[in-house]
């Protein structure tokens, strides 16, 4: 229960006699070491870059949904979370000037080796093309994770500690402020620059360039030129093979084994992979088979179950899937024009390369977020193909919204389909099939006069305020369409009706309709998902609890709070990406803004905190932690006005950052006043605090991304880290004579 | 030793901090049970008791022993102690009896053209009242029924159809025969078997579509009430079979020689999976092993594979390996080969083995053209091997 355990001040020689605390208000203010805050800049910005591409890699390599993104950075909290607190023993050790520097050489080269390790064992740990089980993903990227999180946590207390032997000042806030700008910085360069012209190793390479230089120079600085000299020639040898090795399409070969790969390329919106087998090239997204060459049954039912409803369909528009053989279909029907909105630009280049497309004037691609489009249109539809994966996650459940088939149905003309689809339950409906089924039927029929399910390799779900059919063989061969598999000779157009409505009896009517704000459909996709596993993650979930009731016990009123400010961020961060991206559309520079506004917002609210002449008390931490629980509640508030003016892009911009930067800067803030505020060794408070820090921060991001904005909408969770953050506040305050600072 | 201004919560101030956190967590407990949902009518909900039920019954071929039963319905062999579930997941030991708790309670009922288990020589372009019951004693990786292959009866919503109401139900939809499928027969065999000899009363073919790993015994029982099946032969390797399908090769093989000493007639199909089934070499290894058993005559079926469960990080089959594979068959000696899956091939198409004029020119469960008079060429005078009426 304490925060710092019995023995921590043990020995005389390890540290100050207690009466050479520091007191606050301090005399002067204090600054960080130039090395060091050189070497935690470094340490934040390589973090910041490894996270992305780890995190990116993995969801390629195994899945990528809000759960698997949670379990990856739930690990990687935890694991520096420990790193931090392992980093207590560097109290212990009589350190030499030149022990950071060492780190920051050793730093760098685990990125790249985590990154090879996952594409070189992929195929040989786990089985070849099939996908990991939850709890090998779990223990997998928990163990791919550990020496890099453990040395990045271990950094952050190891220089806390260094900064106070050396001044005798604790300089944990300036420490933070210095990371969370270095995470600014890295995140700038890496998402908005690097990731547009370098691939995943060669990125790492700039970093690791600038870590080895940070370490060069503090070497130098401290008068160890010897071990600069004969440092440098190994890590110049290093960056040039990052940068130059090939290191990227030499790994990624290992991943498609048995494929000639013609292609891998990261994109800012996932990895595209082409392979080349026989005579047909198909094209991967996150080793996903998005298309291939030759698919044509797929095809057919992706088109003709829609189209043949419609009597005289001229203009069509596809979401997504103009590469996956979809057009040549569309052309056999008299058509004006059809429109493609594809998100990732890149799958049109691509595709184009190697997968055969139509050229035919008609034929339009609209590189962009469909969701964005479809609210700014000007043109109207006979026929909208949908044509996304399902809605497994926060940013696909937009496609799936009564909100998005409201904004599709103005785009309708009289009688106009509307097609999507789900996973096929042919044979069988499952609970967890019928749920997901359920929500998206009742969530069309909320918006469409008529909604019918045609079962297939998929299950096509058709909506219109026009009659609909589920006889689809008969309407094809009405309509003249001449067809490879869509016809009479495959579909037993009474067998179909009877298996349609087998699935339309046994759905729900009760399920709810899917919404932006209170989205039903991707938890349930979810359920859907875990029940392939037969083994549940039940030993994992059973130590994450055994994990947080000990913290639990050992948090005091300071790290209760700094515990609550982590997941108030995250959470408050989650919240707003997800409704930026429904409101305004997916956009990847956007969504790197907002994140390095947040890594800004908790740089300069702990840099502020560093300046304040007022000193430190209660007080200011429980003010501060209350202004956090009410920057929360105002968060609903946004939301609501944000749908009357989502069409003034500038204001939802504006009103986006600004909240962001708000709350940012008060967690920010909060973390270094707790810093202050908190008893015990530096090496202690750095690892305590750090330590809840990121754990707060990785509920909030598993917690409320898989659970809770399914299950409770967006609006509650706010309300819940505002209440988490209240009750830190009153914890606080009831203990608020514990914290009284001595003058 | 203890600092002096140690901050310490006590447990009534820990508590009502995580009150807060508790209430979120209930709101989302309260959705949460939302989520069941409720069963369509015809449909039971799953049970999960231990206890036996109405769909219990006690099962055939299993021996008692000291430490439990043992199951010898399948090669795997499993020894139940009391209360244990075997590997397939509907055989139970209770009170030192094997039941099957996969009896007249069907998760899967459909209608399906024949066409589609594929079977192409027999009874063509018929409907097969098909029904399955959940549990399976593989585990592929592949599976498309997974939703019912991979779990027990007791975790399905199932439908209550005796034996004698599956006849009914077959005679009142038409059907010509009774498809015992989707998940694996062997595992609900004792639902199967009084199902099909009450059908064969009534004048109804059973069709048994299974993976064939079956002990030697059942399976020479089955065939007195079974007229066709179509066994999937998912590799030539051994070490394939275990990675893929937990399971051995042999059992399957012996499988397929019986049922063509039993004179049950037989077709085969074999999935060709990217990395895994699709090396040229071992489906050789295979046709000559089929032809050197006298299996030349039953049709074989190389089917295209598309992600699918656990399997979903590899391409769809390029048709032209399914092209190479279907001409090693017939240069191995196999007399009929066609490529399933991938609608409009002429490897759709039947082609007499004798005279190799196209015989039957067909598009999914619609014949085209047809070549053939009373099972035989009618250019060439030849019997086609099949069940033709």
């Amino acid at each position: 229960m304490n925060v710092s355990p019995p023995g921590d001040f043990a020995s005389p020689t390890d540290a100050p006699a207690r009466g050479n605390l520091p007191s606050y208000p301090p005399a002067s203010h204090p600054r960080l070491d130039a090395d060091f805050a050189a070497g935690v800049f470094a340490l934040g910005a390589t973090s910041v870059a490894t996270q992305v591409l780890v995190l990116r890699e993995c969801l390629s390599v195994f899945y990528g949904n809000e759960l698997v993104i949670g379990i990856i950075l739930a690990n990687w909290m935890l694991l520096t979370a420990a790193g931090s607190w392992l980093g207590r023993v560097s109290r212990r050790w009589e350190m030499a000037d030149g022990t950071l520097a060492f780190i920051l050489f050793i730093l760098p080269i685990l990125p790249p080796s985590t990154l090879a390790a996952v594409r070189l064992l992929r195929n040989i740990v786990f089985t070849a093309g099939a996908m990991a089980g939850m709890n090998e993903i779990i223990l997998s990227t928990f163990i791919l994770l550990i020496p890099y999180c453990l040395l990045s946590g271990f950094t952050f207390t190891f220089i806390s500690w260094r900064a106070w032997t050396r001044s005798g000042e604790n300089l944990i806030r300036k420490v933070y402020g210095w990371e969370a700008l270095g995470s600014m910085a890295g995140g700038i360069v890496f998402s908005l620059i690097l990731v547009f012209i370098l691939k995943p190793f060669q990125s790492l390479g700039i970093f690791a360039l600038f870590d080895f230089g940070v370490a060069l120079w503090i070497l130098v600085r401290r008068g160890r030129t010897g071990s600069a000299a004969i440092l440098a020639l190994p890590s110049t040898a290093l960056v040039c093979l990052l940068l130059f090795g090939g290191l990227d399409d030499l790994t990624a070969r290992e991943l498609f084994k048995g494929q000639e790969m013609l292609l891998y390329e990261e994109t800012p919106y996932g990895t595209l992979g082409v392979t080349s087998q026989s005579d047909q090239n198909n094209l991967f997204e996150n080793n996903v088979l998005l298309s291939t060459s030759n698919d044509v049954p797929s095809a057919e039912e992706a088109v003709h179950y829609a189209m043949s409803q419609h009597p005289n369909p001229h203009r069509v528009l596809v979401i997504s899937g103009g590469m996956s053989g979809l057009v040549p279909e569309i052309l056999k029907y008299q058509v004006d024009r059809i429109d493609d909105v594809e998100l990732n630009p890149s799958i049109v280049d691509i595709g184009r390369r190697f997968i055969p497309v139509p050229a035919d004037n008609r034929f339009s691609v609209i590189a962009g977020d469909a969701r964005r489009y479809v609210a700014t249109a000007a043109s109207s539809y006979d026929v909208v193909l949908i044509n996304l994966p399902e809605p497994g996650t926060a940013q696909l459940n937009r496609y799936y919204t009564e909100e998005f088939f409201e904004s599709l149905k103005k785009l309708l003309t009289n009688g106009g389909v509307v097609s999507t689809s789900l996973i096929s339950s042919e044979d069988y409906m499952s609970a967890e099939s019928r749920q997901t089924h359920s929500v998206l039927l009742n969530t069309l029929r909320s918006v469409f006069r008529h909604a019918v399910i045609v079962p297939g390799m998929r299950d096509y779900f058709l909506a219109s305020d026009g009659d609909l059919s589920v006889a689809v063989a008969s309407l094809v061969r009405e309509r003249g369409i001449a067809t490879t598999y869509v016809n009479d000779n495959y579909l037993d157009d009474g067998l179909l009706k009877d298996r349609s409505d087998t699935i339309l009896r046994s759905l729900d009517k009760g399920a709810p309709v899917n919404r932006d704000f209170d989205p039903a459909s991707y938890y349930r996709q979810l359920l859907y998902w875990l029940s392939q596993f037969r083994e549940k993650p039940w030993v994992f979930i059973g130590a994450g609890v055994v994990l947080l009731a000990l913290l639990s016990v050992r948090m005091n009123a300071i790290t209760f709070g700094v515990f609550a400010g982590g997941f108030a961020g995250s959470a408050v961060e989650i919240v707003l990406i997800i409704a930026f991206q429904i409101v305004y559309g997916y956009v990847y520079i956007a969504t790197g803004i907002m994140v390095t506004i947040f890594m800004g917002g908790l740089a300069l609210g702990a840099w502020q905190n560093g300046r304040s002449r007022r000193g430190t008390s209660v007080g200011k931490f429980i003010a501060l932690e209350s202004a956090v629980g009410a920057c929360a509640l105002f968060i609903p508030l946004l939301l609501a006005g944000l749908v009357e003016v989502s069409r003034h892009l500038f204001i939802v911009q504006a009103g986006f950052a600004l909240i962001l930067l708000v709350i940012s800067f008060l967690v920010g803030e909060e973390f270094a006043e707790g810093s202050k505020l908190a008893k015990g060794s530096v090496a202690a408070i750095a690892s305590d605090l750090y330590g809840v820090d990121l754990v707060g921060s990785a509920i909030g991001a598993l917690l409320v991304s898989t659970l809770l904005i399914p299950l409770i909408g967006m609006s509650t969770v706010c309300f819940i880290t505002a209440a988490l953050s209240f009750a830190g506040a009153v914890v606080t305050a009831v203990r608020r004579k514990a914290y009284a600072v001595v003058l | 030793m203890k600092l002096m201004n140690d901050v310490v919560l006590s447990k009534r101030e820990f508590m009502r901090t995580c009150l807060f956190a508790a209430g979120g967590c209930m709101l989302g407990l309260e959705r949460l049970n939302a989520l069941g949902g409720i069963p369509g009518p015809g449909i039971l909900p799953a049970a999960s008791d231990d206890d036996l039920w109405k769909w219990s019954k006690e099962g055939l071929f299993y021996v008692k022993t000291d430490g439990g039963v043992l199951c010898q319905k399948c090669p795997h062999g499993c020894l139940l102690a009391a209360g244990e579930v075997g590997k397939c997941r509907n055989r139970v030991n209770r009170d030192g009896k094997m039941y099957s708790i996969a009896y007249g309670n069907p998760c899967a009922v459909h209608i399906d053209p024949i066409e589609k288990k594929p079977l192409f020589h027999f009874l063509p372009s018929t409907r097969a009242y098909s029904i399955a019951a959940a549990g399976c004693n593989l585990r592929c990786l592949n599976c498309q029924n997974w939703q019912i292959s991979q779990f027990s009866p007791r975790e399905t919503s199932n439908f209550d159809l005796m034996p004698e109401k599956v006849v009914e139900e077959c005679l009142a939809n038409r059907c010509e025969s009774i498809a015992y499928t989707y998940s694996e027969p062997t595992t609900f065999y004792e639902y199967a078997f009084d199902t099909a000899a009450i059908a064969r009363k009534n004048k109804i073919r059973n069709v048994w579509k299974s993976g064939g790993y079956i002990n030697e015994e059942p399976l020479r029982h089955l065939c007195k009430v079974i007229d066709a099946a179509n066994i999937d032969l998912k590799s030539f390797d051994n070490d394939v079979y275990w990675k893929l399908n937990e399971a051995t090769l042999d059992p399957v093989l012996r499988t397929l020689r019986v049922f063509k000493e039993e004179k049950v007639w037989l077709e085969i199909t074999n999935l060709v999976i990217p990395g895994w089934t699709d090396d040229l070499a071992m489906i050789r290894r295979m046709c000559e092993w089929l032809v050197k058993n006298n299996l030349d005559e039953c049709p074989l079926h190389f089917s295209r594979f598309t992600p699918m469960y656990k399997l979903n990080q590899l391409p769809i089959t390029p048709v032209s390996v399914l092209e190479q594979a279907r001409r090693i068959a017939f240069d191995s000696g196999m007399h009929y080969a066609y490529i399933g899956n991938v609608p409009g091939h002429e490897g759709e198409n039947t082609y007499c083995h004798a005279c190799k004029k196209l015989l039957l020119e067909r598009r999914g469960f619609t014949i085209l053209t047809s070549n053939m008079a009373k099972g035989t060429c009618r250019f060439c005078g030849a019997a086609i091997p099949g069940v033709w009426s």
